[in-house]
């Protein structure tokens, strides 16, 4: 089969089954943005042929890729697409294909991304590498998507399909060191908390995770000194360290870190990364 | 497509899009790439064009969503950073242009107004100075301590930090502190700048001039 024949396709032999990842479509923003797509439609008509899983002729057919092409296309009472066939493929191929379609598009909602995730994850055999190269999702954002699903309560699991950041669910798990009820109460205060005060509430629980959700919040509340010690070289010092950093055309700082881990590794302070 | 437009758009944002010695304003690269999105047909072949990423791409284009008064800003070249007028771009008109003047005037950093950003979302309805504040407030204090041995010092602890803050003004001051044999002066950054701009006016070293300093 040739996957890229463009067909005219009945709209009436097409029924949404599922195959497409985007379940946002009914959020007032969507149905914004399917209106103005469906406006554009009429007057530029369809630039891009949306993609049918199964073979020409084989009735009813589902949406892969462009769920809102074919939603925008009933909005103005088409009668036929323009679309292109997979062929018979499975359901882990479909999602792939519909995730990488839609994560070039309009951003996808968080409960979308995460259900396609750890699907494929699970998919995969808890293998994060292979999600990474199916999507192109970074090991840190697979690695999150998985966290989340296995240690979020249900009150963050919903509050997450609400709009809470991922990154603030991800603080509320860690603070909360495995306390499921510590987490439902964190996660109410951390909304309150500037970016600074979230990640010395982090920080705080990791020193003492006998610490209470209110002695948390408070000592996320005092701000810290972050110290850096001025060293005072003697004159000849920092003139051989201007002329070094010149020479080799780095910064002082770096060459700092250079002589430092030098040392520290000559007199076996400091391992070989490999080592 | 005129092959010709496209070419001089691609090579003015090939020549623009390091922040330094940016030849053409944020807003003249966003009108580029705009261009080139439309006459390519989507941001991907953009991307392929200039070899930049598809995010740094969109950053740019979030330029032309600013308003006019910010627009003017980045056309007289008061702001250059894209991750700046980025972040400008998702708060309302009248807290971008009332940001856009302190990111001007009070050199907010990028990072603290993609925080001031997330904050925001949560308090609307308090006036954005106000959240600004709240949230520079909660900052961490970076402190410069200068450390110095007890036995260079030839005056007393109190006489020294009247003469620090007399230099450096005491809100940059912060403290003395003694332990064992060390002596550490713990100043604001601002107070170390000011101490070095000293010395160097003065044409002797740091060091010299913190030991002249204990005498």
């Amino acid at each position: 089969m040739d996957i890229t024949k463009v067909i005219d396709v009945p709209m009436k032999d097409i029924k949404l089954q599922g195959s497409n990842v985007r379940s946002d479509l009914d959020s007032p923003n969507s149905k914004e943005n399917l209106l103005e797509l469906a406006q554009n439609i009429k007057v530029n008509g369809l630039l891009q042929p949306i993609v049918l899983r199964g073979d020409n002729g084989k009735p009813p057919y589902d949406v892969i890729v462009g769920q809102r092409r074919y939603l925008a296309h009933k909005e103005l009472g088409a009668e036929t697409i323009k679309a292109t066939f997979s062929g018979e493929i499975d359901n882990m191929n479909a999602l792939l294909l519909s995730l990488s379609e839609n994560m070039c598009r309009q951003e996808m909602n968080y409960e979308d991304t995460q259900t396609a995730i750890t699907t494929l994850y699970k998919n995969y055999g808890n293998d994060e590498r292979k999600v990474q190269a199916a999507t192109g999702f970074s090991i840190r954002m697979i690695r999150s998507y998985v966290r989340i699903e296995e240690q979020a309560t249900e009150k963050i699991k919903d509050l997450l399909k609400k709009g809470l950041s991922m990154a603030d669910a991800k603080r509320a798990i860690d603070a909360a060191q495995g306390d499921k009820d510590k987490a439902d109460a964190l996660i109410d205060e951390i909304a309150k908390l500037t970016t600074y005060e979230k990640k010395r509430l982090v920080e705080s629980s990791t020193k003492n995770q006998k610490a209470s959700v209110d002695e948390l919040v408070k000592e996320a509340k005092k701000s810290k000194w972050e110290e850096t010690i001025v060293l005072n070289l003697p004159m000849e010092i920092s003139n051989a360290v201007r002329k070094a950093t010149e020479k080799l055309s780095i910064d002082a700082e770096q060459l700092a870190m250079d002589v430092l881990v030098t040392w520290l590794k000559t007199n076996d302070f400091l391992l070989e990364a490999n080592g | 497509m005129d092959d010709s437009k496209v070419n001089a758009a691609t090579a003015r944002v090939l020549l623009s899009t390091k922040r330094k010695s940016r030849q053409y304003s944020l807003f003249e690269i966003a009108t580029d790439i705009l261009f080139l999105k439309n006459e390519t047909g989507g941001i991907k072949n953009v991307v392929k064009l200039i070899g930049i990423s598809s995010g740094m791409l969109n950053q740019f284009l979030s330029v032309l969503k600013l308003p006019t008064e910010i627009i003017q800003l980045i056309n007289q070249r008061k702001i250059e950073s894209v991750s700046m007028a980025h972040h400008l771009s998702k708060f309302n008109r009248d807290d971008s242009i009332q940001l856009a003047q302190m990111v001007i005037n009070e050199s907010l950093t990028s990072q603290e107004l993609r925080s001031i950003l997330t904050y925001r979302r949560k308090f609307q309805s308090e006036p954005i100075k106000d959240v600004v504040k709240r949230v520079l407030d909660s900052k961490n204090i970076k402190v410069s301590v200068i450390r110095f041995s007890d036995s260079n010092l030839k005056i007393d602890l109190s006489e020294l930090s009247a003469k620090i803050s007399k230099l450096i003004g005491e809100e940059n001051f912060l403290t003395i502190v003694k332990s064992n044999k060390n002596i550490d002066l713990k100043i604001t950054p601002v107070g170390e700048k000011k101490l070095r701009e000293i010395a160097k006016s003065q044409k002797i070293s740091f060091q010299e001039f913190i030991n002249k300093l204990l005498k």
